[in-house]
């Protein structure tokens, strides 16, 4: 995938409001969130924990420096993206190693997956599910936290990729935790 | 189920309320609605839990911590915090929000008032702060922003009040306002200076960078202040992999100013020198427009070998850097206001090295402080060599001595464990002879022992081998670095003369004999400019200073005192004081002009008391009044008539002559509707030459009553007028700053001095009426030949002001008043003479005595002046090497030949078709070779007068021949741009070397004949004889060389150009080390052979320049 000239194309197209721009854009994030894990994983030490805000700022930084000032529009489909991206992969080996616990399937592991997931895939494939039925109940609420929790965002980054003040994106953050608390606890 | 809309916002009202006053609000806001309470209370209670694994990003068990949820003040949010009142938000950083605030108590003032972002924790960025509270309220620099106060917001958030500036950083100033590579440099002096104060007061920084170093204009000038001091410490993280990103995008610390050292990580001991690799990386930027590690190559890769780049990638230079920015990026030279070119000449070498040695990623090697960084800034901009070097040589060579020093260390312990085996052996040996049995096991381990001792002296052996080797290589270093050395004193020769050069353009002698007296006779050179401007600066010397307040000043005729007065608001004073004993007389509280009669007895002077006009005379012994006459308007000059018959006063209306027996009014010499400015007896006491402010000059006949014809001078305004003795000439000094030389009986214009244009020049004729004497009221004055107006040398007479300047009586001495009275020694010695002659065919003998022009022989001094009896325009011409005789070129394609000390004819060479264009000697003097515009050349015996060779290879016109040293070789220039090398003896062409597409005037080879020189337009290239290549090129002359000379040492080469200048060159580093400034373009230049004079031709003039009065034998160039 030739990368500059594809985000260039496809932020035009995305400002265009093309079809499949956004599909478009999620399978380049996540093509290169992942290989870029990779080959982090491969060049750092065993046992090393990812830190992927890290991560998904320099895929940023790698995708969207040469194309110039970037709108925040397509930093909000870029965070957007970035976040469903990272919760796929997340999800994806949360799956896989909860399937291992148990003892499922072999599945071969690589270092991405160990390193990436948190002690407890369990947790995480239930924040997901609860993610989820915040998205039905308190839409903002669920965009924030998406951010926050998969695309690493602070707070006031996720403010400004959504386009509201810094407080009610705190005001939002702080429901959404508290919310996703109670329903973890619940569970 | 709640309504979730009105849990959510009744839970939030709750979570943005104290405690206590929580279950109150929650009491009233449920009531009634049990569901609504309890959902409420679960999403308090897990959002007062302390533990949430939500806190943090869901990957990543060490990820970012962002906890606050607090009201974050934004824009729309203002309000007040503690006694601040927010008006407006004015920045937004990594850190937080910068918002215009105006503080209320104790005083009411406009602060910038810095909140800090959520993340951090309160507490400690407070207590940090109060750690260096002390230190940053005791600094006081006028380049700092102070830092006011520090404290939390209501809602916990740490914020810092800061001195308000209105500017824009640095950078951005610079690039707005297109400012030159110096005045960046002049902007970052002052700020290295602010940095340093607080390294002074303990105070890091910790984050400079071009947004923490704003520029504000006061009083229209850029003055850059540095900010948020002590605010990067109180708000510092250790640095790990999560705090380097705190927002997208946003790094903290701004990697690309981060030391090295700021790099590591957890690190501990930053110390001043990390703010001086921050400045190198500000200046680095400011210079190039980029940072030395580009943000992009930064943030290309992750963090931990972004962390690495820091710590280890060197830099390129910032002329390289510029360089190649300037081709991305044309609008990089534009916002320096010069070609991109001019950009890396001025950037390579000490500014390279200064930014380099800021940048050392060893701090041990930065600059010690930020003030040696401004010091070596300033340096730079005063011109004067740099501290900075290039970092290799001696670093190199620490390396190898440590290298050295292991292998000696190696050979120690060999010898050791040798010792230490031997006697262990010897040990064993005894014990063997105790005890028969263990006979054999000794000799065995004896044995064993030896073998191993063996072993380790060979091995030592290898070991001292190769240090012998290592001793080779630290020779050979060793020469490499003797000769760096000697390259680097040349190089400090150089520059130091080009500072000498200056110095003497702005009459700073003081300066100008320091810096030459650093070089010693035995030091690495001394070229003729050394010795030139020796001679110059010993015509002047200082004698005495004595301390006066005074205006005007008067010399007895005698030569024994001076009088001066001072009619000054709050000071008035007339004093006389002796120059023998330095005895000092207060005659009178007031006087303005005064003069000194014949006899040296009297003093006359005048003054205003109780605004009536007064001339007083009086005995200076007695100090006791002999006459006062009262004129009838203010009095602003007084002269006695030379027998004393007259007191001359000049006023508004005219020059009154007084009676001054009769103490009454002789005479008035008016002129209507003309204001005199100036007036002066002549020496025959029977005129008086009165200049007048409109230009116009009247002399007035005393024998009679006529009233003279004014005539008008090219003066638009004059100032001054004065006899030169014994002569009818007169000097004027005009009101636009230079001055004239006029015939008063012809009235004609002989000559025009520039005296570089200040109004209101003091001027003096010495008493034998050879010198001029003129000082503008700056200070600076001028030592000038009068009848050639050539400049022998300027001198700072005062710093900030003269009043005063002339020649006492024995005219061997010159006095001056400006801040004090100064006298002077004038040591007429020749520097220079000025010889009136046009100077078309010039050439000057070997021994610098005779120089050829048009039609003439003639001696520098002009006591032998003989014309040739030339039958032809002559264009070209050149003494034999032993001085015997000339050979003149004309256009009718003849060479003559004359004998140097008669000026007569010996010889015609009969064989050019067209004109003669070069002549060369064999420096056997049997040949002389000449070019022709017949496109040949030949070679001629000189004995019998014969051609013994045509050379025609040339297609084009033959422009300038010239003999190798050992005579084997000749080179010539020609039309068709071609340079071609022969064999002297056979006439064939040797070599031919392509020049470039100029016309090529004058070639020359060195004395040690392995470089040809030329000069195209206004470039003159050295080439290698052997190899044909290029090697250097001296740029520079803004206009074309005419001609070129090396000088006999081979060590520097002088030019003549149409630019009016001539320079001298180091031929080896191609710098320039001298320039003297002429009024007309220069055609010729020639050195004597040995070098002690240089002849100057332009076509009006011819100037020798002296050099060294004996020479000493100067070493051949390598």
């Amino acid at each position: 995938m030739n990368i500059p000239t594809d985000v260039t194309q496809m932020l035009n197209a995305l400002e265009r409001g093309e079809k499949g721009a956004t599909d478009q854009l999620f399978a380049l994030v996540y093509d290169n969130l992942r290989r870029m894990a990779k080959q982090k994983v491969s060049h750092e030490p065993a046992g090393i924990t990812l830190d992927a805000t890290g991560l998904v700022h320099e895929v940023y930084m790698r995708l969207f420096q040469s194309a110039g000032e970037i709108r925040w529009e397509n930093r909000r489909h870029f965070f957007g993206a970035a976040a469903e991206a990272m919760r796929r992969i997340l999800i994806d080996h949360a799956r896989k190693r909860s399937r291992l616990k148990r003892g499922g399937d072999q599945v071969r592991v690589d270092l991405l997956d160990i390193a990436c997931v948190g002690d407890n895939p369990e947790l995480l494939l239930q924040i997901d599910d609860c993610l989820d039925r915040l998205k039905e109940e308190d839409p903002p609420a669920y965009e924030l936290a998406r951010l926050r929790l998969f695309a690493g965002l602070t707070v006031d980054s996720a403010a400004e990729i959504l386009g509201c003040s810094r407080a009610t994106a705190y005001r939002h953050w702080t429901y959404a935790r508290a919310w996703l608390q109670t329903e973890l606890l619940s569970d | 189920m709640a309504d979730q809309n009105l849990a959510k916002s009744v839970f939030l009202k709750a979570t943005e309320m104290p405690q206590e006053r929580r279950k109150e609000y929650l009491d009233a806001a449920c009531f009634g609605d049990a569901l609504l309470r309890e959902r409420v209370d679960a999403l308090l209670k897990a959002h007062d839990s302390p533990e949430s694994f939500l806190e943090r990003p869901v990957f990543g068990s060490e990820a970012l911590r962002e906890v606050e949820t607090v009201d974050f003040p934004s824009e729309k949010t203002y309000g007040k915090v503690n006694q601040y009142k927010i008006l407006q938000k004015i920045g937004e950083g990594g850190f937080g929000l910068v918002f215009l605030a105006e503080q209320q108590e104790p005083i009411r003032r406009r602060v910038a008032l810095k909140i800090i972002k959520p993340g951090m924790d309160s507490q400690q960025v407070i207590a940090r702060f109060e750690v260096e509270r002390q230190a940053l309220a005791m600094m006081d620099h006028p380049n700092i922003a102070r830092v006011f106060d520090a404290g939390t917001t209501d809602s916990g958030l740490p914020f810092f009040v800061m001195e308000l500036i209105k500017g824009v950083p640095v950078t951005e100033y610079c690039d707005r306002n297109s400012l030159t590579l110096l005045e960046r440099l002049r902007l970052l002096v002052p700020v290295c200076q602010a940095i340093h104060h607080a390294h002074q007061k303990g105070i890091i920084h910790r984050d400079i960078k071009p947004t923490n170093v704003l520029v504000s204009l006061f009083d229209g000038q850029p003055v850059p202040k540095v900010i948020d001091f002590g605010v990067a410490k109180a708000t510092m993280q250790p640095l790990t992999e999560k705090t380097l990103f705190t927002t997208y995008g946003q790094v903290v610390g701004t990697p690309e100013y981060m030391s090295p050292e700021q790099a590591e990580f957890n690190q501990l001991d930053v110390d001043t020198r990390s703010d001086v690799y921050s400045l190198g990386v500000l200046l680095y930027t400011m210079l190039t427009g980029s940072t030395p590690l580009t943000r992009k190559e930064l943030l290309e890769t992750g963090i931990a070998e972004m962390l690495r780049m820091i710590r280890e990638k060197e830099p390129e230079c910032p002329s390289i850097r510029l360089s190649r920015s300037c081709i991305t990026q044309p609008e990089i030279s534009e916002q320096r206001r010069m070609p991109a070119a001019k950009l890396n000449s001025l950037i390579k070498g000490d500014l390279d090295w200064i930014v380099m040695k800021a940048l050392d990623k060893n701090r041990n090697r930065r600059y010690d402080s930020a003030n040696e960084m401004a010091l070596d800034i300033q340096r730079f901009l005063d011109e004067e060599p740099v501290s900075a070097s290039p970092p290799s040589r001696v670093y190199q060579l620490r390396k190898f001595a440590m290298k050295h020093r292991a292998v000696a260390l190696t050979t120690c312990m060999v010898f050791l464990i040798l010792m230490s085996a031997t006697f262990v052996s010897l040990l064993q040996w005894r014990s063997a002879n105790r005890a028969r049995e263990m006979a054999v096991l000794a000799r065995e381990a004896e044995y064993k022992h030896r073998q191993l001792a063996e072993n380790l002296a060979h091995d030592a052996l290898e070991q001292s081998k190769r240090a012998d080797q290592n001793l080779e290589e630290a020779t050979r270093r060793a020469s490499e670095v003797a000769a760096a050395n000697l390259r680097a004193q040349q190089n400090l020769y150089v520059a130091q003369m080009n500072l000498v050069g200056k110095a003497m353009e702005t009459g700073n002698l003081a300066t100008a004999t320091k810096l030459l007296n650093r070089h010693a006779p035995m030091s690495v050179r001394r070229g003729f400019e050394w010795y030139y401007w020796k001679n110059q600066c010993d015509i002047i010397k200082l004698q005495t200073t004595i301390p006066a307040i005074a205006q005007q000043l008067a010399v007895s005729p005698d030569g024994k005192r001076i009088a001066t007065s001072a009619l000054l608001q709050g000071y008035s004073s007339l004093d006389v004081m002796e120059l023998e004993t330095s005895q000092r007389k207060k005659v009178s509280t007031a006087a303005g002009a005064l003069t000194f009669s014949r006899d040296s007895k009297r003093l006359a002077t005048a003054s205003v008391i109780y605004e009536e006009p007064l001339i007083t005379l009086r005995d200076v012994d007695t100090n006791t009044v002999v006459a006062t006459i009262k004129p009838s308007a203010p009095v602003h000059e007084i002269a006695f008539s030379p027998d004393e018959r007259y007191l001359g006063a000049l006023t508004e209306e005219g020059i009154v002559l007084f009676d001054v027996a009769g103490e009454k009014i002789a005479r008035k010499l008016v002129i209507e509707n003309a204001t005199p400015a100036s007036f002066a007896f002549r020496e025959d006491g029977q005129s008086v030459l009165v200049g007048y402010r409109d230009g116009r000059v009247a002399l007035w006949d005393l024998m009679n009553d006529d009233r003279p014809e004014a005539f008008r001078t090219r003066a638009d305004a004059l100032t001054t007028v004065q006899f030169v003795p014994k002569s009818d000439l007169i000097v004027l000094a005009t009101h636009d700053g230079n001055a004239e030389l006029w015939n008063i009986e012809k009235q004609s214009l002989h000559l025009r001095y520039s005296l570089g244009g200040e109004p209101f020049s003091r001027i003096a004729i010495s008493p034998d009426g050879q010198t001029l004497l003129a000082g503008n009221p700056n200070g600076l004055a001028r030592v000038i030949e009068l009848h050639t107006g050539s400049e022998l040398v300027r001198f700072i007479a005062d710093t900030e002001y003269l009043f005063s300047l002339g020649f006492m009586p024995s005219g061997r001495e010159i006095i001056s008043l400006g801040a004090s009275v100064k006298l002077w020694k004038l040591n007429p010695q020749q520097c220079r003479v000025t010889i009136k002659e046009s100077a078309e065919s010039f050439a000057i003998s070997p021994d610098g005595e005779l120089l050829s022009c048009r039609n003439c022989l003639r001696t520098v001094s002009g006591d032998s002046r003989i014309q040739l009896d030339l039958q032809a325009a002559v264009l070209t011409a050149e003494f034999s090497p032993d001085g015997r005789y000339l050979a003149t070129g004309a256009n009718t394609g003849r060479v003559d030949i004359w004998d140097s000390r008669t000026g007569k004819s010996i010889k015609t060479l009969q064989g050019h078709q067209k004109h003669v264009m070069a002549i060369a000697f064999s420096p056997d003097g049997k040949f002389i070779t000449t070019g022709s515009t017949d496109a040949s050349l030949k070679i001629w015996d000189l004995e019998q007068g014969a051609c013994i060779r045509t050379l025609t290879d040339h297609p084009t016109p033959v422009t300038s021949i010239h003999y190798s040293k050992d005579g084997t070789r000749i080179a010539s220039a020609n039309g068709d741009r071609q340079v071609r090398i022969w064999n002297s003896q056979t006439g064939s062409v040797v070599k031919t070397m392509v020049h470039s597409e100029q016309l090529i005037h004058h070639l020359e080879f060195s004395p040690d004949g392995k470089i040809l020189a030329t000069s195209a337009e206004n470039v003159i290239t050295l080439w290698s004889v052997d190899t044909g290549e290029k090697l250097r090129t001296f740029e520079g002359h803004s206009g074309f060389i005419w001609d070129f000379a090396f000088c006999s040492d081979g060590l520097s080469i002088a030019s003549a150009s149409q630019d009016k200048t001539v320079r001298l060159w180091d031929v080896a580093t191609g710098d320039e080390v001298a320039s003297f400034v002429f009024q007309n373009p220069i055609r010729n230049v020639r050195f004597s052979r040995d070098a002690t004079r240089i002849a100057i031709a332009s076509a009006t003039e011819v100037t020798v320049l002296f050099g060294p009065r004996q020479i000493v034998d100067a070493p051949m160039m390598e």
